[in-house]
């Protein structure tokens, strides 16, 4: 489990006159569940793709336990929008690739714990888009992650399993505490997911309102609600990045 | 059970792949009867001489000739092709500065460098094998190269957040995605080797199917060389099933390139 500290500047991409982040501090204990909420644009998954470092953070920082990222690698796990799984793989090859120390019995619980179990064989485009989202959910959790980023995973499915994969997502993140960053554009997936939400503006996104939740879990629908009716009330422009 | 896997299904597929194939030759019989000339034999001639050739002959000595250097002219190219073809693909700079190269080698003909091979390193071996690569490396190049341009970088992502080692991210990740380019490379490598081995052996050695053909066409033996002829055709044909195709199979049934 590891620390977060964000101190990121105004970011431009070279081929674009507009900024694609804007200047955000944060910092985000071990083990917190943070949900991340903006209008579309604002450079939510530039973010993440900077804390994976598959994007340079500079001109600003990202410290990990107190250390740049390069001298504190942390075990990331990343679920991104599209599930990425190699189709050439079977199910059980591509959760092998990415943790190759794993063994069969943890392969076969993990398949259970996201409802695949005896789907380890099969090829990815036999699997439909949610069954395709539990394998890279499981891929995630069996690299024991202490950082796991996660990029509007449940953004193409339908409410049913979207609900259905929340939870099991919950009860993981409970059993393995790694930090988390989640990408979403629905507040109350955040909500009912999240110890904290960071609001993000309208494009260049800047950290506008930093929130906790403070309700016990698990969160009913109710409960959800009447929580970001309060928020709303509160900050009314909030979800449009005002 | 799969439509491939169905005995009457493969039945079936047999017969139409060999239905044209019977055609031909029942044409060729009766235009070599119709024509009832020296240059034209028959097909029964042509079956006798190819049954002379392969038992008191020493037609399996030139074909494993043949074919040793089809293998090893093949895998030079192939393991060359795919290398250059990445590294081009990959790197933009790179491939700017060879692109008027491979442009020049692709439309050199056959023949110049074959001939400059035997010149510069003398008809031996080791000329013919590096004239029939040099010659088949170009076309490797392009193919793999249009793969390497496209590979879909997400699934390197993939690899490179999860820690995932070079080695296999390479093997594991990088390089299935180019496997339909690599095999259309190969097929269409194959069919051309088989034709510039005939060529240099005709030209430079002195055995091999070129080499025999060569001796045939001196003594206008007609059937000779339809009968060596046809037993490649046998063994192009049997390649292709044993082969060519098992892999095409495999590549497709595993989904590779589909990212």
């Amino acid at each position: 489990m590891v620390r977060l500290d964000l101190d990121l500047k105004q970011k431009y991409y070279a081929s674009a006159q507009q900024a694609a982040l804007g200047e955000i501090n944060a910092s985000i204990p071990e083990s917190q569940f943070v949900a991340l909420v903006g209008p579309s644009g604002t450079g939510k998954t530039t973010l993440l793709n900077m804390i994976a470092g598959l994007e340079p953070s500079e001109p600003g920082t990202i410290k990990v336990n107190g250390q740049s990222q390069a001298q504190t690698p942390c075990q990331l796990g990343y679920i991104f929008q599209q599930p990425r799984l190699m189709p050439w793989m079977t199910v059980e090859e591509n959760l092998r690739l990415t943790a190759p120390e794993i063994g069969q019995a943890d392969i076969e619980a993990m398949l259970d714990i996201v409802g695949l179990q005896g789907k380890g064989a099969e090829y990815p485009r036999k699997l439909s888009g949610g069954m395709q989202k539990r394998v890279s959910i499981a891929r995630a959790f069996l690299a024991k992650p202490d950082l796991l980023l996660l990029d509007e995973p449940f953004v193409s499915l339908d409410q049913p399993t979207a609900q259905h994969l929340r939870g099991m997502l919950e009860n993981l993140w409970q059993q393995q505490k790694p930090t988390v960053i989640f990408v979403t554009h629905d507040l109350d997936e955040a909500i009912q997911l999240a110890d904290r939400v960071l609001f993000l503006s309208a494009a260049p996104g800047r950290l506008i309102l930093d929130k906790a939740v403070e309700l016990p879990r698990p969160r009913g629908a109710i409960e959800v609600e009447e929580w970001k009716q309060g928020l709303l009330a509160e900050h009314p422009g909030v979800l449009a990045g005002r | 059970m799969s439509q491939h896997g169905n005995p009457p299904a493969i039945w079936s597929s047999l017969l139409w792949s060999s239905v044209p194939l019977l055609l031909v030759l029942a044409g060729w019989e009766i235009a070599a009867r119709w024509a009832d000339s020296s240059n034209l034999p028959g097909l029964f001639a042509v079956l006798g001489s190819l049954y002379e050739h392969l038992l008191e002959g020493d037609m399996l000595h030139h074909l494993s000739v043949t074919l040793l250097r089809v293998a090893v002219s093949f895998a030079i190219a192939m393991l060359l092709g795919v290398v250059i073809g990445i590294v081009m693909g990959a790197y933009r700079r790179l491939n700017l500065a060879g692109d008027a190269l491979l442009v020049i080698a692709l439309n050199v003909p056959a023949l110049v460098t074959i001939l400059l091979c035997y010149i510069w390193f003398g008809l031996t071996e080791a000329a013919a094998v590096t004239a029939v690569a040099v010659n088949k490396i170009p076309t490797v190049v392009v193919m793999v190269r249009e793969g390497a341009r496209i590979v879909d970088r997400q699934l390197l992502e993939v690899a490179q957040v999860y820690r995932v080692s070079r080695w296999k991210t390479f093997f594991h990740v990088y390089l299935p995605q180019l496997y339909p380019f690599i095999m259309a490379a190969a097929r269409s490598g194959l069919s051309l080797i088989w034709k510039i081995v005939l060529v240099v052996e005709l030209l430079g050695r002195s055995d091999g199917v070129g080499f025999q053909l060569g001796t045939f066409f001196h003594f206008f033996d007609i059937a000779s060389i339809l009968a060596y002829t046809l037993a490649f055709a046998i063994v192009i044909l049997l390649i292709e099933a044993v082969i060519m195709r098992p892999i095409d199979r495999y590549i497709a049934r595993g989904g590779y390139g589909q990212a």
